[in-house]
């Protein structure tokens, strides 16, 4: 058996797995220093009949811990702070950048409990136009795109947990959060939510469907067209005095619309980024 | 004043320091009971979800035929975390070795407020008991120990109130934290013996006074918080309401606090091993001063790095890599710390006595804990660790492995003072074995779930393709905690038989020159016949000018030279 | 003193808080007498599952529910779109116990993993929602079950005949065809004498419906997935639909949009099954690394 991380089918997730690796070599070293020290005293000086006798305070004493702990800080810390710094402002804080490059895909995703509320912007390429198409806990994006999601919740915290994309974001309510990947192999991989979000959090699970170019664009096509005629449909049904009367009771539109995007609070996007 | 109190006002409602701390060690221990029993059911769950748990399902779990539904999980891990933080490791750290331990090692007679050390505890009991009520109500507390809003401000979310019941609970051990917090530094600030310096305090009390300094400042955080949780869920204000206030700010607010808490957890653990390993490898302290600052400098910076829990909540650039690097720094003063124990070691006579091997112990596993923090530094490796059961395991190894090592260490190595009577040797060592070698393959088993992506809190993680493959991992690691369950059932026979049947224990069994040894034990209602008057460092052991002129490798802090 | 008020306090603290409870009698539903206290654990269990969506008067309008598409069932209706029931009548326990433990694709209702008596107990919870002579609590309306007739089609070669047959009784006879897409070419409606629809013949139309208020969009088999219908993985990464619950939906229809065609005969309902069927399994795919949900328990009937 083999201790290994979900396998890597974005363009960016061997950052992450860069950084997890140099921590492992850190770690290892550290481990086997503590431990061959310790292994030392532990067997060699149970025999010692008597102690040495030292406070530990001159000058070369004191060097020593100071010593490890300053090759710790900047040998090990310092390579982690900086190595994860430049990943974020290389690539992955660079979500509001990748909007203007040739051929990048927008979603808009909505967290409820327990359900991940996909939104498309449909053949135009604009959200809140009649073509807008909604999938629910299924995300289809096509391979090797740049895909720039804006995230938010309807009512508790949620966490867009993609491990195969190395992706993590919370996803609050009241906030639009921006962040991006880009697939690089077809298959299905697992959404999930990673912050508890009440009794079904475990089953706040979705998939991520990667297809040819391709197969996105006539998917797309095809529900595109399907959006806008439903929302034809609903305007026709509304117009229409029948059996669409707006009755409203408790707040609520007695018949609702037949999807009304629910942002949450306020749709302006706050932040950029998959993560700060 | 009567000449002898009451059989109540000796016993119950004490304000002698010794019978506090021996109360809030005995409601702690229950509580750890408590906690560790709904780990064992909740950790059944992952190893064979949906199944009847044995023996306690029928009694737990009657509605669903003994098995553990999603309702009862998100109760379990919540009720877990909060009963093991709040109301087992806190009173017993804390609240036992606090109170017990403090005024004897600085040569003082009592506490400086015992009033106020009396009510703390019972606050502190009936925080307690109103934590016992709300996991005992229909709708147990739900939302995780971590209590966010707006999960936690809507009935429609996390319904019933045993919530409130745990938040009004959380409140008031806050507020019984802050009494103990005033009083520790108090005592230690005023109540010192003649000759007892700053620099000649044990580091156990330098432990405990920097935990009672974090406790003072960060515990009114989040008393605050879940007071206004409560109002945001019962009165319907809205501090923590999306459209007019903000949840983030109870994250804020809640790791504030958080953060800080695991060092308040774990200072008290770092000066007793101090000083356990300096006793018992018959050798000074190494650099004494320099673990005093290490320790100073954890507490000033572990108010500045809780940001690195609030990562993935679109932290502003320039504030995640702040706290990113402030977080990184701690492991300086850490290693000053670390390699200090490792230094008093080195050459020096170990005397593998139960304290000793417990502390020894806890070195590992917080060795463990520490290094695996280093993964959950950097924000780009926090992105996909965040929220795993590697973050669980790293912070069990931590907040469970190493505190609970380090009380057992603490208890085996005050046991004769408190009770005047020695535990049990091999009974002890079997302890130790179990009790190490199965937390390691716990917590390890969490994180090798975790590094392969399993999240935590999920009722049925194997409905994820990602984390199928993990299920005999999961049953290992239940397997693992059920036999570190087990052991533990040898402490207990252990803690309750030497009791009554325990030998007699020496004068100072352990020749550790601190002044609690250089009186009777368990000690007099006043604890000192007289008020000693201090003339040695903490550490004095094997030097020779003392083992020329008294025949022994060590001299009392109240021993005077000849 | 003292301690003995403390420990009364605690006692009472630890039991003395308990709910008072909301069904003190039996309730008659749907034609059968239900005890207090199932209905009492089925209001508990909808509590902790149901009423986020559901909402507390079992509108279908819970607090999770805005902006959902489609929107939460409002049990005060009595109208399961999936329950097997034709136009006028009431669903079986059965049916309603299986939408649970299935869920409806595609949609927030989850499979719900619930013990055998939370689930019964549920069941005839929601049932309590109907107003007084209404639904459940109606006088007329009967309960009925879907008896699903035995697949006449057993072997490949049959069954291969009857997706034949079925492609033009889809097109021509059921007219499937005039909501659903038509997968058939011109020529082919024009050999079987049907009417190919004038407006869009190859997607489906959206409808808006009265009894679940709501646009409806009749699944493009090739591309949508069906709310009822279970799926298991197959051989070669094949998602495989259950013919069973393809052949319910087909049967006895939707309860309002879409009619059933039972009475048209079983070997008919079975053929355009397998049509059906064949549409579904066939739909394109990239290579599936998972299958799309919990196996399903048995095709067999």
């Amino acid at each position: 058996m083999s201790i290994s991380l979900p396998s890597d089918v974005s363009s960016e997730g061997w950052r992450i797995d860069h950084i997890l690796h140099v921590t492992h070599w850190a770690v290892v070293l550290l481990s086997i220093i503590t431990l061959v020290w310790l292994g030392i005293s532990l067997v060699r000086d149970r025999k010692h009949r008597d102690a040495t006798f030292t406070h530990g305070t001159s000058r070369r004493e004191k060097a020593i811990p100071l010593a490890l702990a300053a090759f710790v800080f900047f040998c090990v810390d310092g390579y982690l702070l900086v190595r994860s710094h430049s990943d974020l402002s290389a690539s992955i804080l660079r979500a509001n950048d990748m909007l203007g490059k040739e051929g990048v895909v927008r979603v808009q995703i909505g967290a409820r409990q327990w359900a991940w509320d996909i939104r498309y912007p449909g053949a135009d390429d604009h959200f809140d136009t009649s073509d807008d198409f909604y999938t629910v806990s299924e995300l289809v994006v096509p391979v090797g795109r740049p895909v720039v999601f804006e995230l938010g919740s309807s009512d508790v915290i949620h966490s867009l947990y993609l491990p195969n994309f190395r992706i993590k974001q919370d996803a609050i309510p009241g906030r639009v959060l921006r962040g991006w990947f880009q697939a690089e192999k077809l298959g299905r991989f697992d959404i999930a939510c990673a912050q508890h979000c009440g009794v079904h959090h475990y089953q706040m699970g979705g998939t991520v469907r990667v297809v040819s170019e391709d197969e996105f664009a006539a998917w797309r096509a095809a529900m595109s067209r399907d959006g806008a005629r439903m929302h034809a449909e609903d305007a026709r049904a509304q117009a229409a005095e029948s059996g669409y009367q707006l009755v409203v009771e408790d707040g609520w539109p007695e018949a609702a619309p037949s999807r009304a995007w629910a942002w949450p609070w306020g749709r302006s996007v706050q932040s950029a980024g998959g993560a700060p | 004043m009567s000449s002898r109190p009451s059989w109540i006002r000796r016993y119950i409602f004490s304000t002698d320091h010794k019978i506090v701390g021996l109360q809030f060690l005995w409601a702690g221990l229950i509580f750890l009971l408590v906690g560790g029993l709904l780990a064992m059911v909740m950790r059944w769950q992952w190893a064979h979800p949906g199944e009847p748990v044995p023996w306690v399902g029928e009694l737990l779990f009657s509605e669903s035929n003994g098995a553990v539904t999603p309702a009862s999980y998100t109760g379990l891990f919540t009720s877990h975390g909060l009963m093991m933080v709040f109301f087992a490791v806190t009173p017993i750290l804390i609240g036992a070795f606090g109170n017990y331990v403090i005024p004897l090692l600085i040569g003082a007679r009592d506490m400086a407020f015992p009033r106020l050390n009396m009510l703390s505890f019972w606050v502190t009991l009936g925080a307690q008991c109103l934590a016992l009520a709300s996991i005992l109500m229909p709708e147990a507390p739900s939302s995780g120990w971590t209590m966010y809003a707006p999960l936690t401000s809507h009935y429609d979310s996390v319904p019933g109130h045993g919530q409130e019941l745990m938040m009004l609970a959380i409140f008031l051990v806050g507020v019984a934290g802050i009494m103990g917090a005033v009083n520790y530094i108090t005592t230690v600030l005023t109540h010192r013996a003649k000759g007892m310096n700053m620099m000649r305090m044990p580091l156990s009390v330098w432990g405990l006074f920097l935990t009672a300094i974090l406790n003072a400042l960060f515990i009114p955080v989040l008393a605050i918080a879940a007071l206004l949780l409560l109002l945001d869920r019962v009165y319907g204000t809205h501090f923590f309401e999306p459209a007019v206030g903000d949840p983030i700010l109870y994250q804020h607010l809640f790791w504030l606090f958080g953060h800080p808490e695991v060092y308040i957890l774990i200072l008290p653990v770092w000066g007793i091993l101090s000083d356990l390993f300096s006793y018992f490898s018959r050798k000074p302290a190494y650099w004494y001063r320099g673990s005093v600052y290490a320790m100073m400098a954890i507490c000033g910076l572990s108010g500045l790095v809780y940001g690195h829990h609030l990562y993935q909540t679109g932290l502003g650039p320039m504030l995640g890599t702040a706290f990113e690097a402030l977080t990184l720094a701690i492991s300086g003063p850490a290693v000053v710390l670390f390699v200090n124990w490792l230094c008093t070691l080195w050459r020096g006579a170990i005397r593998y006595e139960l304290p000793m091997l417990f502390a020894l112990g806890t070195l590992v596993v917080f060795a463990g804990g520490g290094l695996t923090g280093l993964y959950l530094g950097p924000i780009t490796a926090d992105i996909y660790m965040h929220d795993t059961l590697w973050v669980v395991g790293h912070f069990h190894l931590i907040m469970s492995a190493a505190t609970l090592m380090g009380s057992f260490a603490a208890i085996y190595y005050w046991y004769p003072k408190m009770f005047g009577r020695m535990m049990h040797e091999r009974a002890g060592q079997l302890h130790f074995a179990g009790t190490l070698v199965f937390a390691i393959l716990t917590f390890g088993g969490m994180l090798v779930a975790g590094y392969e992506g399993q999240g935590r809190r999920l009722f049925d993680p194997f409905q994820y393709e990602f984390i199928v493959h993990l299920k005999s991992v999961n049953q290992y690691t239940t397997y693992a905690a059920f036999g570190m369950g087990l052991f533990q059932i040898i402490f207990a026979i252990n803690f309750i038989g030497s009791l009554f049947w325990g030998t007699r224990a020496a004068e100072n069994p352990w020749g550790a020159p601190s002044l609690e040894w250089s009186t009777s034990s368990p000690p007099p209602t006043e604890n000192f016949s007289e008020e000693p008057i201090v003339c040695n460092g903490p550490h004095e052991l094997g030097n020779p000018a003392v083992r020329e002129a008294l025949g022994k490798d060590w001299i009392g802090q109240s021993e005077v030279m000849p | 003193m003292k301690c003995l008020l403390g420990g009364a306090a605690v006692l009472v603290l630890v039991f003395g808080c308990s709910e008072k409870p909301v069904f003190t009698e039996p309730q008659v539903l749907g034609g059968v007498t239900v005890q207090a206290d199932v209905l009492e654990q089925g209001r508990r269990v909808y509590q902790r599952y149901c009423l986020t969506c559901h909402g507390a008067k079992g509108d279908g309008r819970g607090v999770s529910a805005f902006g959902q598409w489609p929107p939460p069932r409002d049990f005060r209706k009595a109208k399961f779109k999936f329950a097997g029931v034709q136009d006028r009548g009431l669903p079986s326990d059965e049916e309603l116990e299986r939408i649970i433990t299935n869920g409806l694709k595609g949609t927030y209702m989850r499979p719900w993993i619930l013990q055998q008596r939370e689930l019964k107990s549920v069941v005839q919870y929601i049932k309590t929602f109907s107003p007084d002579g209404k639904g459940f609590r109606s006088k007329r309306l009967k309960v009925k079950s879907p008896v699903i007739a035995p697949d006449p089609y057993e072997t490949s070669e049959e069954i291969a005949a009857a997706r034949v047959e079925g492609e033009e009784l889809y097109h021509a006879m059921f007219q499937c065809s005039s909501c659903h897409p038509a997968y058939a070419t011109p020529q082919q409606f024009a050999a079987w004498d049907a009417l190919m629809r004038p407006s869009e013949p190859l997607a489906p139309v959206p409808k808006w419906s009265e009894n679940y208020r709501t646009v409806l969009l009749p699944p493009d088999f090739q591309r949508h997935q069906m709310r009822a219908v279970r799926t298991r993985k197959g051989p070669g990464g094949v998602i495989e639909h259950n013919s069973l619950d393809i052949y319910r939906a087909i049967a006895f229809g939707l309860q309002g949009p879409m009619p059933g065609f039972e009475d048209l005969g079983a070997d008919k309902v079975w053929a355009v099954t397998h049509y059906v069927k064949g549409l579904a399994d066939g739909r394109t795919l990239t290579p599936a690394q998972k299958p799309e949900d919990v196996p399903a328990p048995s095709d067999s009937p």
